[in-house]
């Protein structure tokens, strides 16, 4: 008796259970498993089976790892076991500046002169290089999508030209080209966006005139499916200072999630909402959690927080890219914090990750 | 509650009695028990399970018998009890797939198949998985004596494609 001899359900059953990071294996066996492991239906299966960690993306020392974390231990004080955030899996294969995912799909931009933009499915392996229409720049806005009426994947570069006018476009991966867009620029976008139902959602603020003084930050929908960005959406707080702080992040593929970092008159306060609507054209907010910095790191330590997530359930914010100085004075290390409902606060002193 | 005792028979000839309760986590057995085609005093042919094999998945019905039972009372229990009980369960089953081969293990998986014995199924397939993880190709080859059916240029472009792949 032998593998071999089981039935075809019951041997991807058994393969659907390897972890993710055990897959190449899987696959270099022999054919039979390398089919089977790039059928559609396995896919499925193996997702369902994956462990109840949170598994992430992140980008440590320019390489795209797979962390997993368990925030279980937020349930259980009585437990002495702490939250870990442990790498399981690291992509070697080239260095990575920045790093986006829509269904899946993740889509990196190189750290090279030559900057180079790739797409590729962990799953499946197989990278795709996008040739550029004219040569990426490191001040170019990415993002990665999906478009519902063709049922097809669609890649966003935005970036300016002469301060005047947004240009956008928009590679096709069906077409396997790219197509220009150009409007008036009116509107700032701060920093990444975030894909969320084959949508991104971008931060944004209208361009600075003497005569309207600094607007407000508001949320924008780029609809992949209409190819356009669509009407402004509230934020659930104003934000004029350029001190102020302000980070999107999606939570699972439903919601979507707010970071707003504020200065008090003595202290600094993390505010974090979640959406209860999120729509291209509505939104409506709820508060999530608000803590005080001071009670999440030591003298001389700030936060600039480039990447957040949460877990609902749990009622906790990871917070990634906490700049702390170093003992010795030289210079600043990166770090990241889990911070809870009630101001519980735990840091992870072990892990330390730079985004 | 009651303890009516049915009977099984392996493919081999042996009869095994087993506690209806035990028996119903097989869903196949638990379905002739409810169309009662289920004679008390003749027993169930099982014609693709041999003796030893049935002997296992009895030892393994007869073990989780009594959780189910406790389903019903957990509301009662505290959530330590349910984490000790919950140890113990795993403990007996780390236990029982380890004084097995791999090649019992596939034996027992068919059985669990064709009598639907979900979380037996799920236990062998869990376990086999176990074995993959952290391995490279030529061990997994190894442990499941399997060929390695692919050509140099195919092995080539294989590992060109799990480049992209975490590892």
């Amino acid at each position: 008796m032998m593998m071999s001899d089981l039935p075809h359900d019951l041997v991807e059953d058994i393969l659907s259970r390897v972890p993710i990071t055990s897959l190449t294996a899987v696959r270099s066996t022999c054919k039979r498993w390398n089919g089977l492991s790039k059928d559609p239906s396995f896919r499925k299966k193996h997702c369902g089976k994956a462990s109840k960690d949170s598994l992430v993306i992140m980008l440590n020392g320019y390489r795209v790892c797979l962390m997993s974390v368990n925030l279980n231990a937020f349930n259980n004080h009585k437990d002495l076991v702490a939250p870990s955030i442990k790498l399981i899996g690291k992509l070697n294969q080239a260095n990575i500046l920045k790093v986006f995912h829509c269904n899946g799909l993740l889509l990196c931009l190189t750290k090279e002169y030559n900057i180079e933009l790739v797409v590729w499915n962990p799953y499946a392996g197989q990278p795709k290089w996008i040739e550029p229409r004219i040569t990426y720049s490191q001040s170019d806005i990415f993002s990665i999508g999906y478009d519902n009426n063709n049922n097809n994947h669609k890649i966003l570069r935005l970036f300016y030209e002469l301060c005047t006018y947004v240009t956008y476009e928009i590679y096709d991966f069906k077409a396997n080209s790219w197509r220009v867009f150009s409007t008036l620029c009116t509107t700032v976008f701060n920093k990444r966006g975030v894909s969320l139902k084959g949508n991104t959602y971008f931060l944004a603020r209208k361009i600075y005139k003497v005569e309207d003084g600094v607007g407000d930050n508001f949320l924008v929908c780029f609809d992949f499916t209409k190819e356009r960005f669509e009407h402004p959406l509230h934020l659930p707080f104003n934000c004029h200072s350029v001190k102020e702080d302000t980070v999107l992040s999606a939570v699972r593929d439903e919601q979507l999630a707010v970071l707003f970092e504020s200065m008090m008159d003595t202290h600094k306060m993390i505010n974090i909402w979640i959406t209860t609507k999120i729509e291209p054209n509505e939104v409506s907010w709820t508060k999530f959690l608000a803590v005080r910095t001071e009670t999440i790191i030591d003298l001389y330590s700030f936060f600039d927080t480039k990447s957040f997530f949460v877990d609902e359930e749990k009622k906790v914010a990871v917070i990634c890219d906490i700049q702390k100085l170093k003992p010795n004075n030289d210079g600043y290390y990166h770090k990241a914090c889990i911070i809870g409902e009630n101001e519980y606060i735990k840091k992870s002193e072990s892990w330390r990750i730079s985004l | 509650m009651s303890s009516n005792m049915i009977m099984l028979k392996s493919s081999d000839g042996a009869s095994f009695e087993i506690e209806e309760a035990a028996a119903r986590k097989s869903k196949i057995i638990a379905n002739m028990i409810e169309v009662e085609c289920v004679d008390e005093d003749k027993a169930i042919p099982l014609q693709n399970v041999t003796g030893n094999i049935l002997a296992l998945v009895i030892e393994y019905c007869n073990k989780h018998i009594v959780d189910d039972d406790d389903d019903v009372a957990t509301e009662e229990a505290s959530e330590e009890e349910e984490e000790a009980k919950k140890k113990k369960v795993d403990d007996w089953e780390a236990e029982f797939m380890n004084s097995m081969s791999l090649e019992t293990m596939f034996e027992l998986l068919l059985a669990a198949n064709y009598l639907n014995i979900k979380s037996l199924i799920d236990l062998v397939c869990q376990t086999i998985a176990n074995n993959i993880k952290d391995k490279t190709p030529e061990e997994v080859r190894k442990i499941f004596s399997i060929e390695n059916d692919f050509t140099p240029e195919e092995e080539e472009e294989i590992r060109k494609e799990n480049a992209w792949a975490f590892g």
